[in-house]
């Protein structure tokens, strides 16, 4: 599978999905306006990558926002619920969830998005 | 549709047979053509640029050497043929992906392959530009009209507001001129409903969204026959799932990936003066209520779920809360564009600590004062940071 990168934007954030090294990092603000069209590759090539050989290995996923629509909001469910699952099918994933200082939205949001994956292992960090 | 064709211009050309020479006469003498058609037998073969000829031809001895040879050598052998049937849309978008330089330079105009005129870089591109501006201009026009609807069906509830809450407040602020934010008002002799609604999206689509949510609400009061916010909200949500057919995506992966997975967040108050009590039901938004001073106020939470999404389940139960009614009791309803408003000195969101802060902060002032206060600490938080979301803020005193 080929790395998937894309740079941060005004309304999207940085995307770094390393096969490799087993990391997919999100980072910046979501409000695209169709954002279910943002994250379509994201989810499909986690997807493939659930498929074949997620299993080997710990993957460790860094989500950092400072802002998320709703309807990204819609979207990072599904990315989790799919992350949960291939976690209840054996894989290791350690979800990481970073927050300023202060800023209880992004930490209620993270607790919000996160709580009910009963198979993930995560942290929500502050900082 | 305009066409090509229509901006063809038939300058005269030249064959392959001219010389450099003639070829630059050919310039001196047509001062307001740019570009020279180059066409043998009637079929376009290249294209001279009056810039790239005149640049080689002031080089020293080009005259000597290249003067009476073919035009043909200085000629962009691969230009930008179209069919004067073509669209402008379509060659304006076949130019600009070319790796060739027809927005500078121009194309030739073929009929059934044969040469029939040049249409300039320059003059495709005022095109281009003209239409594009047009286009906006339509679509505007289209969403300042349809702002003037969602305003227009704020009129029932605004009413209801002068009526049974004569002090009351209101921020609407739609992001993109319509939006997906939305404030609802109904009363009776000794009741009171309040509802604060942010359907997903903003913009068309959100506004879409708040036709279809104040619509089943409305529905839900009828059926449900009361103004109850726990139960309005499961009604509303069966109603919107149905709708949108939602239903059936439920069991899918979580993943909606084609069809629709919207919904909405609410806040939904109750003031019952014969029960002398607020009741409140909250999707993801919560209310702020204050009572005598009004320096402190109070959080009621919301319940979790959204309302009306995929994974929602029709038997959702949002929590109601009731806290006791007092004459000039305070309370403020609001969505997430002020929540979640990123700040210029600190990019992070505004939040709720700060949100109910701002309440608090107009000590003992009257409902206005209490207001503006509340905003403008928001709108300083805000400072010289966009707007992120459509922004609601109703606040009243009973």
């Amino acid at each position: 599978m080929e790395r998937l990168t894309l740079a941060a934007t005004q309304f999207t954030p940085l995307v770094d999905f390393d096969y490799a090294s087993r990391a997919l990092t999100l980072q910046g603000e979501s409000y695209p306006e169709n954002a279910a069209e943002f994250y379509r590759p994201i989810l499909s090539a986690l997807r493939e990558y659930a498929s074949d050989g997620a299993q080997s290995g710990k993957t460790t996923v860094t989500l950092q926002f400072a802002y998320v629509n709703s309807s990204s909001t819609r979207s990072l469910q599904q990315l989790l619920t799919l992350l949960d699952a291939a976690a209840r099918d054996g894989a290791s994933i350690e979800v990481r969830w970073l927050v300023e200082l202060d800023d209880d939205v992004m930490t209620e949001l993270g607790v919000d998005l996160l709580s009910d994956k009963s198979s993930l292992s995560y942290e929500i960090v502050s900082r | 549709m305009v066409r090509i064709g229509q901006l063809a211009i038939a300058c005269p050309s030249l064959t392959p047979h001219h010389t450099c020479v003639e070829a630059l006469d050919y310039f001196s003498s047509h001062p307001a053509y740019d570009i020279l058609p180059i066409v043998d037998d009637e079929r376009p073969v290249g294209l001279i640029t009056r810039h790239l000829l005149q640049e080689r031809f002031s080089r020293p001895f080009h005259h000597e050497l290249f003067g009476n040879k073919s035009c043909s050598r200085f000629m962009d052998r691969q230009p930008l043929l179209v069919d004067e049937g073509d669209s402008i849309t379509t060659v304006g978008a076949v130019a600009a992906s070319d790796s060739r330089r027809a927005l500078q330079d121009g194309v030739i105009v073929t009929s059934n392959g044969k040469y029939r005129g040049t249409c300039s870089g320059p003059v495709l591109m005022q095109v281009l530009a003209d239409m594009q501006v047009e286009r906006s201009r339509q679509v505007l026009e289209g969403v300042r009209y349809a702002s003037r609807i969602q305003r227009a069906f704020l009129h029932t509830s605004n009413e209801n507001l002068a009526e049974h809450l004569p002090r009351h407040r209101i921020f609407w602020e739609p992001r993109d001129m319509v939006g997906g934010d939305y404030y609802f008002c109904r009363g009776d002799q000794d009741r009171v409903f309040v509802a604060v609604l942010d359907c997903t999206g903003h913009g068309v689509p959100g506004a879409l969204m708040t036709m279809i949510m104040s619509a089943n609400l409305e529905a839900s009061i009828a059926e449900v026959d009361s103004w109850h916010p726990s139960e309005l909200l499961s009604n509303i949500n069966r109603r919107a799932r149905a709708a949108l057919g939602q239903r059936q995506r439920a069991q899918m992966d979580g993943a909606a990936e084609q069809g629709s997975d919207d919904g909405m967040d609410a806040s939904l108050v109750l003031i019952d003066r014969r029960n002398r009590r607020l009741q409140f039901a909250g999707a993801r938004l919560p209310v702020f209520v204050s009572y005598a001073g009004h320096d402190s106020w109070m959080c009621l939470p919301a319940g979790r779920p959204g309302v009306g999404y995929a994974d929602t389940p029709d038997d959702t139960e949002w929590p109601i809360s009731e806290t006791p009614l007092e004459e000039g009791m305070r309370v403020a309803l609001a969505t997430d564009g002020l929540f979640d408003q990123i700040g210029e000195t600190r990019a992070i969101a505004y939040g709720k600590a700060r949100f109910a802060q701002s309440l608090g902060a107009a000590t003992g002032a009257g409902l206005q004062d209490n207001f503006e206060e509340t905003l403008s600490r928001y709108r300083q938080w805000q400072g010289t940071q966009s707007r992120r979301d459509d922004a609601t803020l109703v606040m009243f005193e009973v």
